[in-house]
């Protein structure tokens, strides 16, 4: 296997005195898709933050391409082409759709795909595009999150609970669409509650536990996992 | 009467300067700075030494104080706000260490000129009067209109259609998105201090070339102006601080016909307290209110 | 020996009485700035109706212009405050500035106050005099510390959506201290005349406003000999910097800023915290039998305590919660599964009265949902519950945040503390040992010194859980408690709430731990898009097809693991 394209190496954040991650350790290889699944409060969004630089961790390192990044601002990540969808889709409400795009397209201006580009693998953003964000559905709003993140072009996409609160309906489409960016070599990692659907679809899992991996390997495998499975599964 | 009207005109244009710099900064970043009125004072001042030493004529001084107050603003912003952000107190404390900042700058302000009020040469700018339609403006009137209406409506091109505008809006809505999508904050905020301090200390200049002169005090005495046109105008709107700034001025104008100068301070404050109560998002606003 | 510095030593102590009308807004984490407003008004009032001479041959004219100065303070306080408490932080702090500015003018424009020349009056106030009242004032605000108020106090500055479900009436709290700011500064504006000699309506202006700000802040506004700290600084220092022969003007003012920066960026407890010394462990109370007596009994297993008919919540286009009936009975202890986002939280949110329903209504414990009063009057009708997101009160110890828990089941302590009654020591005992019983129930006695910044993410949890228990509730609302701990306690956390349902206490718990859920709860709820979409029996409802599908996950075979 090649060098991975991003790695976390015993990361620890904490907050004040209270440690949220330890020695966590994460590989992500060049276009694999992978799962970061474990229960609320687990850590997963601060191993996200640390990997996205929105919190700084306490010790540890978060390479992108083999370079250390752990001390870059995000903004300076997303310049490199690693592109957080945040929880909650933290779209901007007040701003129409088109300009949530290009806010998208704010740091990598040279090298962004065009708004037209994300209307034709989003139709649904296309009808919707001179209305103000706050104006779409649960579910759209999602879209244009992951459309935000797109645009950018990036090289690592980075998913926090993107089904949060949708419909299954909507659930189904945001994987397909996860599907669809994966198959166009960009390299994800999901972070998501709903362990069974994101461990099908990835190719790598890891559980977090109280700020730990409890377990990694290929998410086949841990589909399989007793101890996985009793926790977050709860099947077989 | 119209008469009045026309220099409350004039007066309104440059509240509406001071405040759409103190607006722009509590829209974005939710800072009240308190520092902004000694910042226009220190744009007069800069703008009167530099007039009566360098002899710096009139068009390249409005860029030269503008550059300087963007300076000032930077250094606010490091020196006041930066080091509290992140803490639970956060923007309470800048209401104090932006009031500490202020006292600096007018204690230095204070040893460099002392207590005398400094002056601009008197044939500085040309005295000129006119007959507009029966109203009698100077040239100085016009050149201050001309200036702040320039000045806003670049302001307003720059928020609304430009890369950095664009980024200031975001990090005005929420920050923690605007930082996910790639925006630099800490330049934006940096930017917005810069962009802010420069109008402050350009209105600060118009004044006093108006008055012809200017003292330590000259901020204190527009500073309260500044909250008032903040919140009528709407927490963050420019459309609004302008708007409320030319409001001000006429009402303060008309208030001075009918009733007594000593008034004049009274209609502001019933008018802030009662849009206040009655309406907090202010005459104009629609930004959503971020408790703070 | 202090002759030559009554001036000086003077003016320190009205700069702390001003600072105290500050203080005792900011320990109520309220930015109100109005004071200059309710000193002037005073100072104009008791000038105006208290004769010149003394009354009665010996009261002095400062004597009887103080209480009427603390009334006029006080009443103009609480006729502001009635429009202007609905505004928060900078808000509230302009709406303030602009009242204090149109008094201002107002007294210029006046004929009684003989306009901006001001009114003159005898000198009466000394040193002594002003200290006795600053004693006073520091006195007032050292008793308030660890009473129930001023308990409240805090737990509004920390969080106002805590401290409301506490059982804290916060809109009475606000105004609590927003009138006694006033009374205070209105006592300020009386001293200022009665000292200097003469009031002009220039003398109360914006720059006052900021002076008591500072000083208020400088000194620390979260212990109760700040304001006199602040003074004393603020005062000291240019006459340090005059002894030492820096004269020039702008010297002064200069250092006093650097200070004042240096302070707010470094110092962020103000100059009381360098001296505040390290408190020791807090004495343990230990709960005997007649201590905790007098606690309302718990209803009856099987009364209803809540019943909701076609509950909604929608924000805007989104239906968060869409026509909930449920009913929940003493007792029992209900779990609420769901995905996130399904509408969990916004549920309990409506039954603790966070929210109000948009649609439907409902009844817990007597009270009806929507109904005004907000989320107090739910604590007192027994309604207790913990935050998914731990809304602890940061800068209060483990041992006061569970005191403040303890709000709904005290009787007010202050008035009786000033005058050091024992039965005001009684209560104060009972509420600590109440709190200490709670401390024991969740394993967290041993760090009731701490601050709960310094807890692990279980034991802030466990804390939370504390509070809530502290009220004696009926209904204990757990929303995710379970988040963030390891299998080792989240089974302790199990057995623990066991434990409480066999008290009598009815609980209702949100919880993604499903093992953890079936093994607790008597009843199950599923919700999925804001809708309940399977209730009952929890092996049941586990093995029910829809919640397999929407929530627990389906096997290949479309069965569960749980039937």
């Amino acid at each position: 296997m090649s060098d991975p394209i991003l790695s976390v190496e015993s990361v620890h954040v904490s907050y004040g005195r209270v440690n949220a991650v330890r020695d966590v350790s994460i590989e992500v290889p060049e276009g694999g898709l992978v799962a970061l699944v474990g229960a609320n409060g687990a850590g997963k969004s601060s191993v996200l933050g640390a990997v996205c630089g929105l919190v700084r961790p306490k010790s540890g390192a978060v390479r992108l391409d083999g370079k250390d990044i752990t001390r870059w601002p995000t903004h300076r990540r997303v310049g490199a082409g690693l592109v957080l969808v945040p929880e909650g889709r933290q779209i901007l409400g007040t701003l129409t759709v088109a300009e949530n795009l290009r806010l998208g397209a704010h740091r990598r201006r040279r090298s962004a795909a065009s708004e037209s580009e994300m209307y034709e693998l989003f139709p649904v953003l296309a009808e919707r595009r001179s209305l103000p964000a706050s104006a779409l559905s649960g579910g759209e709003q999602q879209m244009l999150a992951i459309a935000r993140a797109m645009i950018a072009r990036p090289r690592v996409v980075l998913l926090d609970e993107p089904s949060m609160g949708l419909a299954p309906k909507m659930v189904d489409e945001v994987f397909s669409v996860i599907e669809k960016i994966r198959s166009t070599g960009v390299t994800v990692v999901l972070v998501e509650q709903n362990a069974r659907r994101a461990l099908r679809a990835a190719d790598t899992g890891y559980v977090l536990e109280t700020g730990e991996i409890a377990h990694s390997g290929p998410a086949s495998e841990l589909l399989e996992h007793p101890r996985v499975v009793e926790a977050y599964l709860g099947v077989e | 009467m119209l008469q009045q009207l026309a220099n409350g005109v004039f007066a309104g244009s440059i509240y509406a300067l001071f405040a759409i710099g103190f607006t722009l900064v509590f829209g974005i970043l939710r800072h009240l700075n308190l520092a902004h009125a000694a910042i226009f004072t220190g744009g007069a001042f800069v703008g009167i030494e530099l007039a009566t030493r360098f002899d710096v004529p009139i068009w390249l001084l409005f860029p030269i104080v503008a550059g300087a107050g963007a300076l000032a603003g930077v250094l606010l912003e490091r020196t006041a706000f930066r080091p509290l952000s992140g803490r639970d107190d956060e923007h309470f404390a800048g209401l104090i260490s932006s009031v500490a900042f202020g006292g600096l700058l007018i204690a230095l302000l204070h040893a460099r000129y002392g207590t005398e009020p400094q002056s601009f040469p008197s044939s500085y700018f040309p005295n000129r009067l006119y007959e507009i339609a029966g109203l009698r403006v100077t040239l100085m009137q016009l050149v201050t209109l001309g200036l702040a209406l320039v000045l806003m409506l670049g302001l307003a091109w720059l928020v609304s259609k430009t890369p950095l505008g664009r980024a200031m809006r975001a990090v005005a809505e929420n920050p923690t998105a605007a930082k996910v999508v790639g925006v630099n904050v800490t330049r934006v905020t940096a930017g917005t201090y810069a962009l802010s301090s420069a109008l402050g200390s350009v209105a600060g200049v118009l004044l006093a070339l108006n008055l012809g002169q200017a003292n330590r005090g000259l901020g204190a005495s527009i500073e309260l102006i500044g909250f008032a046109v903040i919140i009528l105008g709407g927490l963050g709107s420019l459309w609004g601080a302008m708007a409320a700034g030319l409001i001000l001025g006429l009402a303060e104008a008309l208030t001075v016909t009918y009733f007594d100068s000593t008034w004049r301070g009274m209609v502001a404050f019933a008018l802030l307290f009662a849009v206040l109560v009655i309406r907090p998002k202010g005459l104009f606003g629609h930004v959503k209110v971020r408790e703070v | 020996m202090l002759a030559g510095y009554d001036t000086l030593i003077t003016t320190i102590a009205l700069g702390a009485i001003l600072a105290y009308s500050f203080h005792v807004v900011l320990m109520a984490g309220q930015l109100s700035l109005g004071q200059a407003g309710f000193a002037s008004l005073a100072a104009y009032v008791s000038t105006l109706v208290v004769p010149a001479e003394p009354l009665f041959g010996s009261l002095s004219p400062v004597l009887v212009g103080l209480p009427v100065g603390a009334l006029v303070g006080a009443g103009a306080a609480f006729v502001v405050g009635l429009p202007v408490l609905r505004l928060r932080g900078v808000f509230l702090a302009i709406a303030t500035i602009a009242f204090g500015e149109m008094v201002r003018v107002a007294m210029t424009n006046a004929e009684w106050t003989n306009g901006a020349l001001g009114v003159r009056v005898d000198k009466w106030v000394t040193f002594d005099f002003a200290w006795i009242i600053v004693a006073v004032l520091a006195y007032l605000f050292w008793r308030l510390g660890p009473s129930r108020v001023g308990r409240a106090f805090a737990a509004v500055r920390e969080d106002e959506l805590a401290a409301g479900s506490m059982g804290v009436n916060v809109v009475r709290t606000r105004m609590t201290s927003f009138v006694a700011s006033g009374a205070i500064a209105g006592v300020y504006g009386v001293l200022f005349a009665y000292f200097f000699g003469r009031i002009t309506p220039a003398a109360f202006d914006f720059s006052l406003m900021m002076d008591g700000l500072v000083t208020a802040v400088l000194g620390g506004y979260l212990v109760f000999f700040g304001p006199v700290l602040g003074s004393g600084f603020l005062t000291v220092v240019p006459e340090i910097q005059s002894a030492l022969g820096l004269d020039a003007g702008w010297v002064h003012p200069l250092v006093t800023s650097l200070l004042l920066l240096a302070v707010i960026l470094f110092l962020p407890g103000g100059l009381s915290s360098l001296l505040a010394r390290r408190r020791p462990a807090p004495r343990r109370v230990d709960p005997d039998g007649t201590d905790l007596a007098g606690l309302p009994p718990l209803p009856e297993p099987g009364t209803a305590v809540a019943e909701l008919r076609a509950l909604g919540k929608s924000y805007g286009a989104v239906q968060a919660v869409r026509e909930i009936d449920l009913e929940i009975r003493s007792g029992e202890i209900l779990g609420v599964i769901g995905p996130n986002g399904a509408g969990k939280t916004t549920l309990v949110n409506m039954i603790s009265g966070l929210e109000p329903p948009t649609s439907g209504e409902g009844e817990v414990l007597g009270v009806a949902l929507g109904s005004n009063g907000g989320a107090h009057r739910f604590a007192q009708a027994g309604v207790s519950r913990t935050f998914q997101h731990s809304k602890l009160f940061d800068r209060l110890t483990v041992l006061d945040n569970v005191l403040v828990g303890t709000h709904v089941v005290s009787r007010p302590t202050y008035l009786r503390r000033l005058l050091w009654l024992p039965s005001a020591r009684r209560d104060e005992r009972r509420a600590r040992a109440l709190a200490w019983a709670q401390l024991d129930r969740v394993g967290l006695a041993e760090r009731a010194h701490l601050r709960p910044g310094a807890l692990s993410y279980g034991d802030q949890r466990r804390l939370e859980i504390a509070r809530a228990l502290a009220a004696h509730p009926t209904l204990l609302i757990l929303d995710e408690p379970a988040a963030g701990m390891n299998h080792v306690e989240a089974a302790e956390l199990a057995a623990l709430i066991k434990a409480l349902a066999d008290d009598g206490i009815t609980v209702l718990l949100i919880e993604h731990n499903v093992r953890m859920v079936l093994d607790t709860c008597t009843r199950l709820v599923v919700m999925n898009f804001g809708e309940v979409i399977a209730a009952g029996r929890p092996r049941e409802v586990a093995a029910d097809p829809k919640v397999v599908e929407a929530y627990l996950g389906a096997t290949e075979t479309g069965e569960s693991e749980y039937v």
